[in-house]
């Protein structure tokens, strides 16, 4: 027997019982004709309430009881309320705000379950047989229609008038009242056993209220006290039963009424930017589980995590897929006891967040690739040149010096009048080894590879056309990655020759650490900017950016690396 | 005079040796990698070794690194680094690595064949070598506030010669004055640059060289 039959017997015999009570009191009036005539009101609302009982009692049994069916019933209470408030031996005043109470507690529950949980029939099914209980605990305490009527107001001081009632009517009240307790024990288990967040609000705040409305009748009613009623104080056990169980399982309603609330403003902050760790992160708070990780599937076999890297499962936690459209967007993975609780989170907002997430995580990963292959093609280049160069030295440096060696010692040697053509070829000699120097050594000096990057901003400031001013604070021994220091060097030359080029008057340099990132400043006087790009692409491969300010007399240019 | 040759391009090499033996310069052995420098320079006892600055296993700065081991094994034999590069930075180096008695030359000087054996001669005799190229380098260097602005021209010229690692007799004989001119224009320049006035050749080339690559 599954838990949903469980409370649909519940509700059945729920609904049984209180129409049994309304049939039983049609035409009834508590103090007589006597006392008080039944007025046009009463009866109208008491045939309609009965009416509508048998109704939803109808269609509870051969509909399979679907929510709306017993909401019927509870519209029903809600009109016999005037009713019954309109009789009683308390002040009443106090009647009707308790019947009224219940009634519009019941019609409220009717209606909530129609409209919010209609899909869910179990949870609608306990709702409302436990609004049935309230409805029916008021009915009992306010009206007997089989007490002796004639002896009103002194009846409840003497209990041998209570003996005129029929036996099959005690009978039928005494089934009533163990088929509530029956129900009311099956509910408390499963309110215990299962705590579904959802169901759980709704019943707590109406055992809230049946306790509230249990103690007002009790003590407003002395004369009819049910205390000395043994049939009557059985019907006290079902409400008392249900309010401990339903305050039991008040705890985690409100741990669920923070984690809707968390997940609500997780919605907000995701949707204005002010996420910090994530959805991850949120759900790490709101579940209370720091295994919480989402995995993004692959087209093909794998997974990407939050940061684009690659990912693999851990066969040690559970995994939740989320789905959107049919598409598995991302798999959750957490602590088996966190399941129920994330899918109360995994709301359609959060949905579409996490979406974002593996877009972002799909960009990253493609972004990393881009940039692990941008700083390759550059540090290609660089082993190119370098080796060029390595190429250069040993090839044509030496046999240029060669050459010039045998031409200095040929000039020593030949007749003064044909001096002068050696020396002329030594010097061409000469020139073409500045040149060779030059075109090898300009944008990768030996000494940035050697010695590092404020040597070779020193040496590079010593042939600057304009005064540069070199400032560094780097940690004594400390070199930053060759990478940096090339393209770094490399902004240094693009500044100080577009500079030169543009009337700059001199330019400093400032290399050191600045918030906790290595920082470059290169800045010139003058006026308009050169064009960075390439030195741009080169801090880029290096992992780093390059800022441009442009002020009225001097342009500054900013590299920073992590 | 006697000297060994370390270089690992062959003809360089051997070009140098046929130089210097063409000026009357003993050449007592020629090899192609520092690692053999030592047992050579034990074997040999020569006065100067001469250095190629690049050469295996790295093809970097071996040269400077042979040159201070070198330096500070054998206080009586002079080095000289022959290089290819023209930064101060790997002048400056051996000047703080090696102590006195060292020179750095351009590779290219090997073309002027009394600039070779003229810095031989002043090593054995003492002096600092430094390529005038790189003293003209940092003394041309361009300044906001020139530092040098105060100096006279013949202060300057004096200055240059410091830097080159010449001694003030060599600096007088050079121009043409007498070594007291020399040594009080020397007072002056140091007093003016701020630098404390040394007799140590290879201290003053060091300072000198320092300051000039350094100040704004």
């Amino acid at each position: 027997v599954g838990r949903s039959t469980w409370a649909a017997w519940a509700v059945d015999a729920t609904a049984a019982g209180v129409a049994t009570g309304l049939l039983m009191t049609i035409g009834d009036d508590f103090f007589g004709p006597a006392y008080e005539p039944e007025t046009t009101v009463t009866q109208v609302c008491t045939w309609a309430a009965t009416g509508a009982a048998v109704l939803a009692l109808a269609i509870a049994v051969v509909g399979r009881h679907p929510p709306r069916a017993t909401g019927a019933g509870f519209v029903a209470l809600a009109l016999i309320a005037p009713g019954v408030a309109s009789v009683g031996t308390a002040p009443a005043w106090l009647r009707i705000i308790a019947v009224v109470a219940g009634s519009a507690l019941a019609l409220a529950i009717a209606r909530f379950t129609d409209a919010v949980l209609g899909a869910r029939s179990r949870v609608a099914d306990v709702a409302l047989a436990v609004a049935t209980i309230v409805a029916l605990t008021v009915r009992l305490l306010f009206r007997d229609p089989f007490r002796e009527l004639r002896c009103a107001p002194y009846c409840g001081d003497n209990p041998l008038l209570l003996a005129a009632r029929p036996q099959w009517v005690t009978t039928a009240d005494r089934v009533l009242a163990a088929v509530t307790v029956c129900w009311s024990v099956a509910a408390a288990v499963l309110i215990v056993r299962t705590r579904p967040s959802t169901w759980v609000r709704t019943t707590s705040a109406l055992a809230v209220a049946a306790a509230a409305i249990f103690a007002v009748t009790w003590w407003a009613q002395p004369g009819l006290t049910i205390w000395g009623d043994p049939t009557q104080r059985v019907t006290i056990v079902p409400p008392l039963l249900l309010t401990v169980a339903l305050l039991l399982a008040t705890y985690p309603d409100v741990q669920a009424w923070r984690t809707r609330r968390q997940v609500r403003k997780l919605a907000t902050d995701l949707a204005t930017g002010h996420s910090s760790g994530g959805v991850a992160g949120h759900l790490q708070q709101v579940l209370r589980d720091g295994s919480v990780r989402f995995l993004f599937p692959l087209a093909t076999d794998g997974y990407l995590d939050v940061a684009g890297h690659g990912a693999a499962r851990d066969p040690q936690l559970t995994a939740t897929t989320i789905e959107r459209d049919g598409q598995a967007v991302a798999l959750v993975e957490h602590q088996p006891e966190s399941s129920g609780l994330l899918r109360a989170t995994l709301t359609p907002a959060v949905t579409i967040v996490v979406e974002n997430e593996r877009l972002r995580a799909l960009a990253l990963a493609e972004l990393d690739e881009l940039r692990a292959s941008r700083r390759r093609i550059v540090e290609r280049a660089d082993e190119t040149r370098r080796r060029l160069e390595r190429d250069l030295h040993d090839g044509a440096q030496q046999r240029l010096l060669l050459l010039g060696m045998q031409l200095a010692r040929a000039a020593a040697t030949a007749p003064p009048s044909e001096r002068n053509r050696y020396v002329d070829a030594i010097r061409h000699t000469q020139d073409a080894l500045d040149e060779l120097r030059t075109l090898v050594h300009e944008r990768l000096p030996p000494v940035l590879h050697e010695l590092g990057l404020v040597e070779a901003l020193r040496s590079l400031a010593e042939t600057a056309p304009i005064p540069v001013l070199i400032e560094d604070d780097l940690p004594a021994g400390h070199r930053p990655a060759i990478g940096i220091e090339r393209a770094l060097y490399g902004l240094a030359v693009s500044v100080i020759a577009g500079g030169a080029a543009r009337g700059a008057s001199k330019a400093t340099i400032f290399v050191g650490e600045r918030s906790g990132r290595l920082t470059a400043t290169v800045t010139r006087d003058g006026t308009g900017p050169i064009d960075p790009t390439d030195d741009e692409d080169r801090i880029g491969a290096a992992g780093g950016s390059l800022a441009v300010t442009i002020a009225t007399n001097d342009v500054e240019y900013v590299a920073s690396f992590p | 005079m006697k000297v060994i040759v370390i270089d690992d391009m062959v003809l360089v090499r051997e070009g140098v040796v046929r130089i210097l033996r063409d000026h009357g310069v003993e050449v007592a052995a020629a090899a192609g990698s520092a690692e053999s420098v030592h047992a050579l320079v034990e074997t040999h006892d020569p006065d100067v070794v001469i250095l190629d600055i690049r050469m295996p296993p790295t093809f970097t700065d071996e040269g400077l690194r042979a040159a201070a081991e070198l330096r500070a094994a054998r206080p009586q034999t002079a080095v000289l680094v022959l290089s290819q590069y023209l930064d101060t930075a790997y002048a400056l180096q051996l000047l703080r690595e090696a102590p006195e008695r060292v020179g750095y030359l351009l590779k290219d000087r090997i073309m002027e064949l009394t600039t070779l054996t003229d810095a031989l001669r002043r090593l054995d005799e003492g002096e600092t070598v430094i390529d005038p190229t790189i003293v003209s380098r940092v003394l041309g260097r361009r300044r906001e506030r020139s530092s040098l602005a105060s100096l006279t021209p013949r202060e300057l010229e004096v200055l240059a010669l410091v830097a080159e690692g010449l001694s003030n007799r060599a600096i007088a004989t050079r121009l043409g004055v007498n070594e007291r001119t020399v040594e009080s224009h020397t007072t002056q320049v140091f007093q003016k640059l701020g630098l404390e006035t040394s007799t140590d050749i290879h201290r003053r080339v060091l300072a000198v060289l320092t300051y000039l690559r350094v100040d704004s």
